[in-house]
């Protein structure tokens, strides 16, 4: 059977049906919540989630709202969050080169179990473990101060050279990169991180852009 | 019954004298069993029938009703053992597909399914396996994936139109028999055998060739070891094309139609004592990326003479620091260092549990001597260079003296103890832990990593494990299950086969006549063997084991929070030691940093 397998494999070239990655659509699951309810709906928002102008929908959790992009996967780990008072909602969005473009919300309680203040996340996120603004796979923005919404906040980016088989002596990587607001709460600190292949951080902007304009704290 | 059982569980953390009392429990269990009311029996017939079917939601609901479990174990403790198994096959299915899965991680996402989609699973049970077709319907009539999960779900099972398109369909029903497990070992070894053909025989090197190169789609198939043959091509392949730039025509011409090999080899000695700084920068590039030249290989002997050295020079290098210090503590108190270098087969060292060796890997070491233009003869005859190759080799024997120590406290507590994501996350955080302390402390160790880090990517990883720490640990363990571990279970997967294979052949013993249990008592693997043994090598010949082993091993198990709580304090005393090594005073460097 292997020679028989063999002859089909060399014919056919290993071919893919689809290599391309499509838009995303919604899921339900115990753990992930979509961002559409209806699964037609959803189909269509995933194709509008391959460019930047994808519907945004409302999300609520406990600690903020926001306009979520239709047909991006939202994913929680409540399990997490419940024992290190990190309250996040993870958004995955289109694949683009072999990485995923994805946004993260979050709310860090004052009793999180990473970061004391505000202060400490922003200074080991926007430099590397020894202080380094650039290295030979990392580069940092200053950090600058801002207002999203009329609420004070800081951001920063950094771009990473992202291994993709960090296990193994293998050299695969793609370069990824990132921003960040962060928002200091009376209690605690919110944050809002956007992940995106280099190529492509440009095209899926608004989308994030859309999110911050909508974010607010509760 | 069951509540004392959980006290002494949780309350036992040295776990001296398990084994005996945990006979003692198994035998409590039977003295106590009861029948079930009208109403547990519906219950649990509805239980059981809904998981039988794979249904997530049943599942979870089972897993949660932690009461009634309990209630099942004085009444039939194989049976909901058994139970258990298949509702926590579906759980761990359901929650690994819910995973937010990446177009690059189709490798890990077909490996993470093969382990569980297979001959003898749990999820057999359930229908789901041991071909791969059925989660597709499982998929459908369950859950409401995007198109593009469930088109990367076809890809990681390898479906035959995916693999083979769509205009041929002979072979079909015999590529729909056979599991993921196969269907890889198939794939890799043809694209195995398309890169040994370009390995042997391909000049060309230029931009254009890379290009096409990292587009053949059949190479996405390649296994690990192959794998990194591939990516050490490309480096190569790189390098090469940026050294030929400044080649004069008649050096050129005596490298043109050799393999790549060949032409590393040689492009190594062109750029051999080179002083501008550019060439410099090539030939490190070349050094690191081409193969050893005679001087450059380990002999046997010295192999066993550097390892002895480098055992060591280890000690001393990890002294001081707080994972260091706790990996020290370990060997101190009567735990066996043993270090050997051999080829590692695609990883930079492993712990061994059959020879209680941690392995580093040749290759490792080697291109460390060309890039720093070392020989064996002078490291070994350098007390300094000894020193400087265990302070490069020092945050991955953390890693690994981890893994030891994660062998060393299942054997202590005498419970049997599979090889889960929960140790990774463990290694790699003392790794990043002990790296971060190095790093803020110890000028020697940043300067030579900020040194290789420009010419190795084994130093740029361990400066990326080390980043990827300190932006967050609670995040960093999410990292490690989704990115670097995908194939490998979490410890509610693997306990979950183990229980599955357990259970059933408890139940199939219940069948057998007294000649055939008198002889697997006689000949089968007794309880020693048994704890030794892999996931894979247990599942796999439950039928062969003393039924004394396979009721300890199930029983121990069944109590999952020894195991969790263990991950658990792993966990947090990592993320607290990183605060303190964070905020405690930083001496200045002596040493200065280029």
């Amino acid at each position: 059977m292997l020679k028989l397998l063999l002859a089909f494999f060399l014919l056919s070239g290993c071919s893919y049906a689809d290599d391309n990655a499509p838009g995303t659509a919604a899921e339900s699951s115990s753990g992930r919540k979509t961002a559409e309810s209806d699964p037609v709906k959803a189909k269509a928002a995933g194709k509008a989630g391959r460019n930047a102008s994808a519907k945004h929908e409302p999300y609520n959790m406990d600690h903020f709202t926001c306009q979520v992009p239709a047909g991006w996967e939202a994913g929680r780990d409540k399990a997490s969050e419940a024992k290190n008072k990190i309250y996040e909602l993870e958004l995955l969005g289109p694949r683009v080169e072999n990485a995923p473009v994805m946004i993260y919300a979050a709310y860090y309680a004052k009793d999180n179990r990473d970061f004391k203040t505000y202060g400490e996340f922003i200074e080991r996120n926007s430099k590397d473990a020894i202080g380094r603004t650039e290295t030979p796979t990392r580069k940092y923005t200053p950090v600058k101060e801002t207002a999203m919404n009329g609420i004070k906040a800081l951001s920063f980016e950094r771009e990473v050279k992202e291994f993709l088989h960090p296990e193994s002596t293998s050299e695969e990587s793609v370069r990824v990169r990132e921003k960040f607001y962060v928002l200091p709460a009376k209690e605690g600190f919110f944050v809002l991180h956007y992940y995106s292949p280099a190529s492509v951080f440009n095209k899926y902007l608004p989308v994030f852009k859309k999110l911050i304009s909508t974010f607010t704290p509760l | 019954m069951s509540i004392w059982l959980k006290r002494f569980w949780r309350g036992t953390k040295t776990g001296k004298g398990l084994p005996t009392l945990a006979l003692v429990c198994l035998t409590a269990f039977s003295a106590q069993a009861q029948d079930l009311n009208d109403a547990e029996t519906a219950k649990l017939k509805l239980y059981d029938e809904t998981i039988s079917t794979a249904n997530p939601t049943m599942s979870k609901a089972f897993l949660e009703d932690t009461a009634f479990a309990d209630r099942l174990k004085l009444a039939d403790p194989e049976k909901v053992a058994a139970l258990i198994a298949k509702a926590q096959a579906v759980n761990d299915l359901e929650q690994l597909l819910d995973k937010p899965w990446r177009d690059n991680q189709e490798i890990e996402l077909s490996r993470a399914l093969s382990i569980r989609i297979d001959l003898n699973k749990p999820l057999e049970k359930v229908g789901i396996g041991p071909a791969p077709e059925p989660i597709l319907r499982w998929m459908a009539r369950y859950k409401r994936y995007s198109a593009h999960k469930e088109e990367l779900v076809k890809r990681s099972i390898r479906q035959f139109e995916v693999v083979f398109g769509t205009n041929s369909t002979t072979g079909k029903s015999q590529w729909e028999i056979i599991t993921i497990r196969e269907r890889n070992a198939f794939l890799a070894e043809q694209a195995g055998k398309r890169l040994e053909n370009y390995l042997e025989n391909e000049p060309r090197t230029d931009a254009t060739f890379q290009s096409q190169l990292r587009n053949e789609t059949v190479f996405k198939y390649l296994d690990p070891a192959d794998r990194g043959r591939y990516e050490r091509y490309l480096t190569q392949l790189a390098a090469a094309d940026a050294a030929k730039a400044k080649l004069s025509a008649p050096q050129l011409d005596k490298i043109k139609d050799q393999a790549i090999e060949q032409q590393m080899y040689l492009l190594g000695g062109l750029f051999d004592k080179s002083k501008s700084k550019g060439a410099i920068s090539l030939e490190r590039k070349v050094d690191s990326a081409r193969q050893s030249k005679p001087g450059e290989t380990l002999s046997f002997q010295n192999n066993q003479l550097l390892a002895g050295m480098l055992q060591t020079a280890l000690v001393s290098e990890i002294k001081g620091t707080v994972a260091g210090d706790k990996v020290l503590k370990f060997y101190n108190s009567g735990a066996k260092l043993n270090i050997a270098i051999e080829s590692c087969q695609g990883c930079y060292a492993k712990y061994e549990p059959s020879s209680g060796r941690i392995i580093f890997d040749s290759e490792m070491i080697q291109q460390y001597l060309r890039v720093n233009n070392l020989t064996a003869e002078t490291l070994l005859k350098s007390k300094a260079q000894i020193a400087a190759l265990a302070r490069y080799a020092s945050p991955i024997f953390v890693e690994e003296a981890t893994h030891q120590m994660q062998h060393d406290w299942a054997a202590k507590a005498g419970i049997y103890k599979p090889y889960v994501q929960e140790d990774e996350v463990e290694a790699n955080s003392m790794q990043a832990l002990y790296t971060t302390e190095k790093m803020r402390r110890d000028a020697k160790f940043k300067a030579l990593f900020l040194r290789m880090e420009k010419s190795t990517v084994y130093a740029q990883k361990r400066m990326e494990t080390m980043d990827r720490f300190n932006e967050s640990p609670v995040k960093f363990d999410r990292m490690i299950r989704q990115v670097y571990y995908y194939g490998t279970p979490s410890f509610g997967a693997a306990s979950s086969q183990i229980l599955s294979a357990v259970s059933s052949e408890l139940e199939r013993r219940k069948t057998l006549d007294a000649k055939a249990l008198v002889e697997i008592e006689e000949t089968g693997a007794g309880l020693e063997d048994a704890m030794a043994m892999t996931t894979q090598e247990l599942t796999g010949s439950v039928a062969e084991i003393k039924t004394v082993a396979l009721k300890k091993i199930q029983n121990d198990l069944l109590h999952k929070t020894v195991y969790t709580d263990h991950y658990d304090s792993a966990s947090d005393w990592t993320g607290s030691m990183l605060t303190t090594v964070n905020t405690s005073r930083v001496p200045k460097p002596k040493v200065r940093v280029p």
